[in-house]
């Protein structure tokens, strides 16, 4: 158990809201479930964040408009 | 030679803090020590405390309070493999250079974001490259060259192993120093700064579940026997979810 303790005082850091471990659970489930290699999941993680970066854009993008 | 330094220090980037002595003194202090303190929270992580330490005078001199921020940043949890994965601590002593410049909007998350992001894919890369790869290769070279137990084997090792390493390493780490320095700037032109930051905490979230999920353990043995029945509740959670007592742990803990 004494890993989790380390890897949560990083969450505390890096996560700012709650809903945001949502993320985690992503990243859990790939390497437990799917047993996906690092640098695939970092991939994916790429990805997502390009997701992400896109939406905030589209949801920014009207308010600057009116 | 005054003219030297300088013209180095100008193609380090923005990091005007760090001279070239300090820069070499932290990739020392981070092939010695790398491992040195490991335990299962944190990892290397008092191995980077340990190289910004010495070299806390360059970034900040004299200024114990900004000095000590900068040390308790890196408390957390680092793992990555220690050659290859040299990059990582460069980039973040880059950035820290860069930050004790003036450049505040490089939050202390950004830096911590970076290196979550950064240690899995190194660690993995490097794992399956060094040790899995490279080392066996030489020492089957060398022990082969000593069946009798002739000095000669070890002797070899050692030579070819640090003449690969050496060089490969500190040309990682200077890359990632520069890296480190120029990615504030990069950050800062563009006006992008907040979406770059959370695009790391993205990225780090997610790794940080990956290798979550990869380190912890955790064994409920809880078997449900009444008279000839026996009901594995281990193999019934693991069917709902692999490991999903770690998972509810971590909440917990978090």
């Amino acid at each position: 158990m004494l890993p989790l303790v380390g890897f949560m005082l990083l969450m505390r850091m890096i996560c700012k809201r709650d809903v945001d471990l949502i993320l985690f659970c992503v990243g859990f489930a790939l390497m437990s479930v799917l047993k996906l290699g690092m640098v695939t999941i970092v991939i994916i993680a790429l990805g997502i964040a390009y997701l992400d970066y896109r939406g905030t854009n589209a949801a920014a993008a009207p308010e600057r408009s009116e | 030679m005054a003219n030297d330094i300088t013209t180095e220090d100008q193609e380090m980037g923005g990091a005007m803090k760090l001279s070239k002595s300090a820069i070499r003194r932290a990739y020392w202090d981070w092939m010695f020590y790398n491992l040195s303190v490991q335990n299962f929270e944190r990892m290397q992580g008092p191995a980077i405390i340990k190289m910004l330490a010495d070299v806390r005078e360059d970034p900040y001199p004299g200024d114990p309070e900004a000095q000590q921020e900068m040390l308790e940043r890196h408390e957390v949890f680092f793992n990555t493999e220690p050659y290859l994965g040299s990059i990582v601590p460069g980039i973040v002593l880059g950035m820290e250079a860069s930050k004790a410049e003036g450049n505040d909007e490089i939050s202390s998350e950004f830096i911590n974001s970076i290196k979550t992001a950064l240690m899995g894919p190194f660690a993995g890369i490097g794992d399956s490259l060094l040790p899995g790869t490279l080392i066996p290769i030489l020492l089957s070279i060398a022990l082969g060259m000593s069946p009798n137990g002739e000095v000669t084997g070890p002797i070899f090792y050692i030579v070819v192993f640090l003449a690969i390493m050496l060089p490969l390493t500190w040309f990682l780490f200077s890359c990632g120093v520069k890296a480190g320095a120029n990615a504030a700037e990069l950050v800062l032109s563009g006006g992008i700064k907040d979406k770059v930051t959370r695009a790391a905490e993205v990225v780090g979230l997610i790794v940080v579940g990956a290798i979550c999920a990869q380190y912890a353990k955790f064994n409920n043995g809880l078997v449900y026997t009444s008279g000839d029945l026996t009901i594995n509740i281990a193999s019934i959670l693991d069917s709902i979810f692999p490991e999903l007592p770690v998972l509810i742990i971590s909440f917990v803990t978090y």
